[in-house]
């Protein structure tokens, strides 16, 4: 069963004089413990494909399922919870909230959860130790460089325990060197057993990925389910 | 419960935080003390006055001449008017008086236990009438005994006076015995008043506060060289015609006079003009500072919607329904509101104590607390619902734009 599953689906944005086509009779699998990379030029609706994915916006015409549920029709109460438990998000712009320091940043999801206190604590600080922010729980955002950001963003996704990570652009506003441990962050998440989806202009990033899809003006071009094996983290560039 | 990353932020957004926190506190301190002083005035209104003012007659009688400088001449005269009004078909009683009740003001004076300390100075409006007066104004006595023509001073000048006092002036005077026989000092420990007897409750609006029924009557010929004041108790029936022969029956007698003639409950109309205006503007203060605060409370909360519109999509995008969104800003305005509550009922005590002591009121009691706090906690629930609906509504697509 793929982990995510979408047939023809459709989204069209309407103005009162336009009608866009943002994804067209979009059909697409993606199995458990993939990492795959979307990649095309601005428009071609890579942002639309990831907000359909993450539950973040509706489609107008096909059928989507994650995890085996189809997800067309449930409410916005069963859609939060999905996101909420199957899905952590990594934004290009960190979205961390300001006035939260890293802790309350992080607890953010767990909150939603209803989680006790003690395991929201553990899960806090294992997350943040794992991306290396673990000495700077009262920290807030504004005290952090642009990577550690990153760092707090993908520590607060997976302090939910996803089983599928969707990353929009998760290097786009960092430097070289920066990006590529956040790259070598997601490679050790993925290796850990998560799926991963990530939007990305960035060709090295996407070369990166298991699997590479590109779109353009909403269709997939040249798609096919790749054989090839996962790339190792042995096999990205070194931390420096 | 988000209750601590809600004061956490909101701790990081002093300035914001404060200016509202600050306006609910004034808010509320104002509205208190307002709603207590009004709702003062309003028991003062509404409060009976305990004397029979449907069917009393109040006839105010202006004089002219070198005659009326004389006490004497004018105790012959007040004693033949009011003979005669008693004559009058259907009048149960009448008395001269020194000056109307429930016209909202009068004479007052203070009085306490002969020999106390000036802490016990109590207030109360102060009444001469005749040894008439309980028929005509219809009041009972409750201990001791009524005037008798031997109480009126028969000369003018300073003498020990009997007195009758409202039981609510007798217990403010003597809280611990009887106050039958004792005696008060007015003014002048040389010249004493005796309390001879105790009626039971009357009221007169009088500016508001208890001293309103603590009320003392002195035994006399009420009159001034330019006039005087009668009251004239008539059966329901016979008002209207006894209203009408009023003026005639004086004339008579003396006819260089000007006679005016009202009904009790026109003074008692005249008299409420200024606790009414009060209330007026009481209530309206109340209702504009309620309205601004909710406005500013609105104001914020619409403001924060906005500001934080990409936080909303992102905390969407995190797993939050919309009722959480709904949840977390109405939480925030009521923490907001409640911290306002509690330095606004500090300031509120601080000022209730201010009015105290600058005017005879009650103080502020935990009904109008109470009251207070939950108005105005409702008004901060009702302005933040529809800012906070409009962010439970916000998609959770907002938070991959890149606004």
């Amino acid at each position: 069963m793929p982990m995510i599953e979408l047939v023809d689906v459709t989204k069209n944005y309407r103005t009162d004089l336009v009608e866009t086509c943002a994804l067209d009779s979009l059909s697409l699998a993606i199995e458990e413990g993939e990492f795959v990379s979307v990649s095309g030029p601005s428009g071609s609706g890579k942002t639309t494909f990831l907000n359909v994915v993450g539950l973040l916006d509706t489609f107008d015409q096909g059928t989507y399922t994650i995890d085996g549920q189809d997800v067309s029709k449930l409410t916005d109460r069963a859609q939060s919870r999905i996101r909420n438990e199957k899905i952590g998000f990594i934004f290009q712009g960190f979205n961390l909230i300001p006035d939260l320091d890293v802790f309350d940043n992080v607890d953010v999801p767990l909150r939603y959860r209803r989680l006790p206190r003690e395991e929201r604590r553990e899960r806090i600080v294992r997350s943040l130790e794992l991306v290396g922010l673990g000495g700077r729980l009262k920290h807030l955002p504004s005290q952090l460089s642009g990577g550690q950001q990153q760092r707090v963003a993908i520590a607060r996704a997976l302090a939910s325990d996803p089983r599928l990570i969707l990353a929009d652009e998760p290097t786009g506003n960092l430097d070289s060197a920066t990006a590529a441990e956040i790259m070598h962050l997601l490679h050790e998440i993925n290796e850990e057993g998560a799926t991963i989806l990530m939007v990305t202009h960035d060709a090295g990033c996407a070369a990166q990925a298991q699997r590479q899809i590109h779109l353009l003006d909403g269709r997939l071009i040249d798609y096919r389910p790749t054989e090839a094996p996962n790339i190792r983290l042995s096999q990205i560039a070194p931390v420096s | 419960m988000e209750i601590g990353p809600i004061f956490r932020s909101l701790s990081r957004n002093k300035t914001r935080s404060i200016l509202l926190i600050l306006e609910i506190a004034v808010t509320l301190a104002i509205v208190l003390n307002c709603w207590n002083l009004m709702m003062q005035q309003r028991e003062s209104l509404m409060r009976p006055s305990g004397i029979d003012e449907k069917n009393i007659i109040a006839v105010e009688v202006q004089t002219f001449g070198p005659d009326y400088q004389d006490w004497e001449y004018r105790r012959q005269v007040v004693s033949r008017d009011v003979a005669a009004l008693r004559q009058l078909p259907g009048v149960i009683d009448a008395t001269p008086i020194s000056n109307f009740p429930l016209q909202g003001g009068g004479s007052s004076l203070q009085a306490k236990p002969l020999g106390a300390r000036d802490t016990a100075l109590t207030r109360a409006p102060v009444y001469t009438v005749d040894d008439h007066m309980l028929r005509t104004l219809d009041l009972e006595i409750v201990a001791g005994r009524a005037f008798e023509a031997g109480d009126l001073r028969s000369e003018d000048g300073p003498v020990i006076m009997n007195v009758i006092v409202t039981q609510d002036l007798a217990e403010a005077l003597f809280p611990d015995g009887d106050a039958i026989g004792q005696t008060i000092d007015t003014g002048s420990e040389e010249w004493p008043d005796i309390i001879v007897g105790v009626v039971d409750a009357m009221h007169t609006p009088y500016g508001g506060g208890p001293m309103e029924s603590q009320i003392l009557f002195y035994p006399g010929f009420a009159s001034r060289a330019s006039g005087m004041n009668y009251l004239i108790r008539t059966e329901p029936a016979a008002f209207d015609s006894v209203f009408s022969a009023v003026d005639g029956v004086l004339l008579e007698s003396e006819p260089s006079r000007v006679v005016q003639v009202q009904t009790l409950l026109e003074i008692k109309g005249g008299g409420q003009v200024i606790s009414r205006f009060s209330v007026q503007v009481l209530s309206t203060i109340i209702g504009l500072l309620l309205f601004v605060t909710t406005l500013g409370i609105y104001g914020m909360t619409s403001f924060s919607v906005t500001q934080r519109t990409k936080q909303i999509g992102t905390r969407r995008a995190l797993g939050a329904s919309q009722g959480a969104i709904l949840r977390y800003f109405l939480l925030e305005s009521l923490v907001v509101t409640l911290i306002g509550s509690a330095l606004g009922l500090i300031a509120a005590s601080g000022l209730d104590v201010l009015i105290a002591s600058q005017m005879d009121s009650e103080r502020l009691g935990p009904t109008v607390l109470a009251t207070g706090i939950l108005l105005l906690w409702s008004l901060a629930i009702l302005a933040t619902i529809v800012p906070a609906l409009r962010a439970s509504k916000l998609s959770p697509a907002l938070a991959t734009r890149t606004v």
